[in-house]
């Protein structure tokens, strides 16, 4: 069986792991305590339901249970069948995928910092509980913060300050592995059949004197709403349009999708446009950086590393390719379907989600004219690429329909200028209406 | 009106397991089947909460208020009670519930949100946990006083803890048991804390009891954690308000020995060493334990036995509250209102998939 964590408090919806008092392969007696977790209420011992053998222990120490997720596998000696079943609801067969791949791995010291060398729990952070869940939200290691407030008590502030030097220290995507951490477990949730804790619930019906549906944001939606809303108030944005005449883009691709043999071979506009925003870039290296708003300082980057906006089940996140400039267009399609799969199960790596210098968000599929994007920072810009369609266009003065794409640019005027972009997008549109012209930059 | 209060602590069995001359009076009365039902009900109290405990950690059951360390209050105070009293109790009460007569698994249904674990069977008169604080007080008075009027024998027992005191509702019943000489039984568990408020921070009037003498009732301070001296406490205030001698007010001093609920965490306001103290010098169970031995009235073999019975016959009520059928989820519009309004009526129907959908 496994056993879940259950709501050891009074509506709690996670708790931390703070020590495995079994290991894997482990013998247990029945009501045995087998791990201690911290919610935001209490530190509590958790018995096993059932005597058995530890199968399998999925969380490791420091990470953050959703409640109802499978804490371990036991192995049972013989219960009675009731039980059994009360602790089963409609489980599928996850824990291959949950213990190989999910499982978080210790990265930069964020488990380590929370025992210290002897193994000895560290001090626990004096905080209130909106303040460890707002830590937790913005990837802030709470323990690592010296708190201002009485006693040094760790204040709001103080969470909210750490967590713009982490994003000024490794870029703010750093903050969306916390993003994936959670969307990795509310999939599973989602998978397992039990309640997704995190995603909205289904549409209730409104009645005219009805005052509303509040519902609290998930964790992922916090998270996103932080970043954007630090991005809009931080960065003056300016957002520039433009529409692109995409004719032999449009025909060099029919061309080669024509030779492809199978159907997964065929690639989309994205993969070539991805490409063509990489070239251009190393063109127009300003838009290719990050702002530093404290130093006042531009970092420019060599290298492309291209920020896909996805649309997923729990928002959107921005897995990233990296080193677009160096790599073949099949290439780029092939890591994208990969990247993209990975963001809609909620699998993706810290580090396929960490330190583009660019993002690119495909509204393309979805339909739409024009739009203004928010810039993921510490980025300076953002391009959003939006339907590829026929339309009437005028040609030595005869009306004939013409291949267009429409961009909008959103760009941190604090680093660039509207002519900046407008040269940006009309160097994409050269390689657009001519994809010919990627030959000459071969190097 | 002071000499109307008891100012000492009435205490017949000291943490040490003897007892005290005046103790030794009252003990010697009694049979060596009662002297041992003490020790039964109190060892059979505290297995079925630690119980509940597990149940709850074990995603079993719901939030639960432990109640350990409280058992010679809780039993004391039911036991002294007959089958014709009404009981009026908080949620912290799981002795005084299973010694009125509740099954077992209708408690563990109630910790399990189960409305069925409301009922009790006919015969029992103990209303369901009153949860928001303070509230079964005047519903304790009402009853007493309906008792009166209609000239019957019941006597009603309101049990709430220290928290409770500093609600209004606890000086209007007071007031009107006083004023009406009402045939009910304030019974105070003083476990010192109002989930982490200490007492000194609720009250400035030292003790409960003494409050009593503002309402013209008798008050007694017992000790709580003194099965006997509960006992004797609540015998005399059933005889009184049988007698049409009015209300009293209790106060049993004890301790929480666990957390305020499974949803709490004692260690963050209390002291480690007045914890401490409380488990290791002041325990409820450990002293009547070493009086039944000293008296030759309990062996260690015994012990085992009971203890063993006791987790049996707990491990049955949890596997008869697991395998307990559940009501239907229409069952929800049962218990409020005689009759749905429409939009109640509406989500029924829609429950049922009688009514129309909507997406």
């Amino acid at each position: 069986m496994k056993f879940r964590l259950p709501d050891v408090g009074e509506g709690v919806t996670e708790a931390d792991v703070v020590r495995w008092l079994v290991k894997e392969g482990d013998e247990m007696e029945a009501d045995q305590p087998i791990v201690t977790v911290q919610t935001d209420k209490a530190v509590v011992e958790l018995p096993t339901p059932v005597a058995g053998t530890v199968e399998s222990i999925y969380w490791s120490e420091g990470d953050t249970v959703p409640v109802g997720e499978a804490l371990l596998a036991i192995q049972e000696k013989g219960t009675s069948e009731h039980l059994h079943k009360t602790q089963e609801p409609a489980s599928g067969s996850e824990p291959e995928m949950i213990s190989k791949g999910n499982r978080r791995e210790p990265q930069d010291g964020w488990e380590d910092s929370a025992t210290l060398s002897d193994g000895k729990r560290r001090r626990r952070a004096l905080a209130t509980p909106s303040t460890r869940r707002l830590a937790r939200n913005l990837g802030v290691n709470i323990h690592e913060i010296l708190g201002t407030g009485p006693a040094g008590r760790v204040m709001k502030e103080d969470v909210r300050r750490k967590a713009a030097e982490l994003a000024d220290s490794y870029g703010v995507m750093a903050l969306a592995s916390q993003v994936t951490r959670s969307a990795t477990k509310d999939l599973n949730g989602k998978k397992t059949g039990s309640e997704p804790s995190e995603l909205p619930q289904a549409p209730m019906i409104i009645e005219k004197e009805d005052a509303g549906v509040e519902e609290p944001l998930s964790r992922t939606r916090r998270v996103i709403a932080e970043r954007l809303l630090f991005s809009v108030t931080q960065k003056p944005h300016a957002t520039h349009f433009d529409e692109l005449n995409v004719e032999g883009l449009v025909a060099w691709r029919n061309r080669i999708n024509k030779e492809a043999k199978q159907k997964q071979d065929r690639i989309g506009f994205l993969p070539i446009l991805l490409k063509i925003v990489a070239v251009a870039l190393r063109h127009h290296p300003l838009l290719n950086a990050h702002f530093n708003g404290e130093e006042k300082s531009i970092r420019r980057f060599s290298s492309v590393h291209l920020g896909v906006a996805t649309d997923t089940p729990q928002g959107l996140l921005v897995p990233v390719i990296r080193e677009v400039e160096r790599k073949s267009i099949l290439q780029i399609h092939s890591e994208l379907q990969e990247r993209i799969t990975a963001a809609r199960e909620g699998l993706l790596s810290r580090e396929q989600m960490t330190g583009s210098t660019f993002t690119v968000s495909n509204a393309g599929s979805l339909g739409g004219v024009f739009a203004t994007p928010i810039i993921n920072p510490p980025e300076v810009a953002i391009l959003a690429l939006h339907p590829v369609e026929q339309r009437p266009v005028v040609e030595d003065g005869q009306l004939v329909p013409g291949w267009r794409m429409n961009v909008s640019l959103s760009f941190d005027h604090q680093a660039l200028d509207g002519a900046d972009a407008i040269r940006f997008t009309q160097r994409l549109g050269s390689f657009t209406s001519e994809p010919g012209r990627l030959l000459l930059e071969l190097t | 009106m002071l000499q109307r209060m008891d100012r000492v602590d009435r205490q017949y069995i000291l943490p040490e397991g003897e007892l005290t001359d005046a103790g030794r009076n009252i003990w010697n009365e009694f049979s060596k089947e009662k002297k041992q039902a003490f020790y039964r009900w109190m060892v059979q109290v505290r297995s079925f909460d630690r119980r509940l405990v597990t149940l709850q950690r074990q995603g079993r059951s719901g939030t639960y208020a432990p109640m350990e360390g409280q058992e010679a209050a809780q039993v004391g105070c039911a036991l002294a009670l007959s089958k014709e009293d009404w009981i009026f109790p908080s949620y912290r009460e799981l002795g005084i519930f299973m010694v009125a007569g509740m099954p077992l698994k209708q408690i563990i249904l109630y910790w399990m949100g189960r409305v069925e674990g409301n009922v009790a069977p006919d015969g029992v008169r103990v209303l369901p946990p009153y949860v928001p604080i303070a509230t079964q007080m005047p519903q304790a008075m009402g009853a007493a006083w309906a008792a009166k009027l209609k000239g019957e024998r019941s006597v009603s027992v309101a049990c709430f803890g220290d928290g409770a005191t500093s609600e209004g509702d606890f000086h209007e019943s007071l007031n009107f048991a006083g004023v009406f000489q009402l045939p009910v039984i304030f019974f105070c568990q003083n476990n010192h804390y109002a989930i982490s408020v200490p007492f000194t921070r609720q009250s400035a009037v030292p003790t409960v009891a003494e409050r009593a003498s503002s309402y013209q009732i008798r008050g007694i301070r017992v000790d709580g954690n003194d099965v006997l001296a509960v006992y004797s406490a609540m015998e005399e205030a059933v005889v009184q308000a049988r007698q049409g001698g009015g209300a009293t007010l209790i106060e049993a001093v004890t301790y929480r020995l666990g957390n305020h609920t499974t949803a709490d965490d004692a260690t963050r306001y209390r002291d480690q060493l007045e914890e401490k103290e409380w488990i290791s010098y002041r325990d409820p169970v450990v002293r009547l334990e070493m009086l039944l031995k000293s008296e030759g009235l309990l062996t260690e073999a015994e012990i085992q036995d009971w203890e063993e019975h006791c987790r049996d016959v707990v491990e049955q009520a949890v596997k008869e509250a697991e395998s307990a059928a559940g009501l239907p989820p229409e069952h929800m519009f049962d218990h409020v209102y005689e009759e749905l309004p429409s939009d109640l009526r509406r989500q029924r129907e829609e429950l049922s998939g009688k009514g129309k959908k909507h997406a």
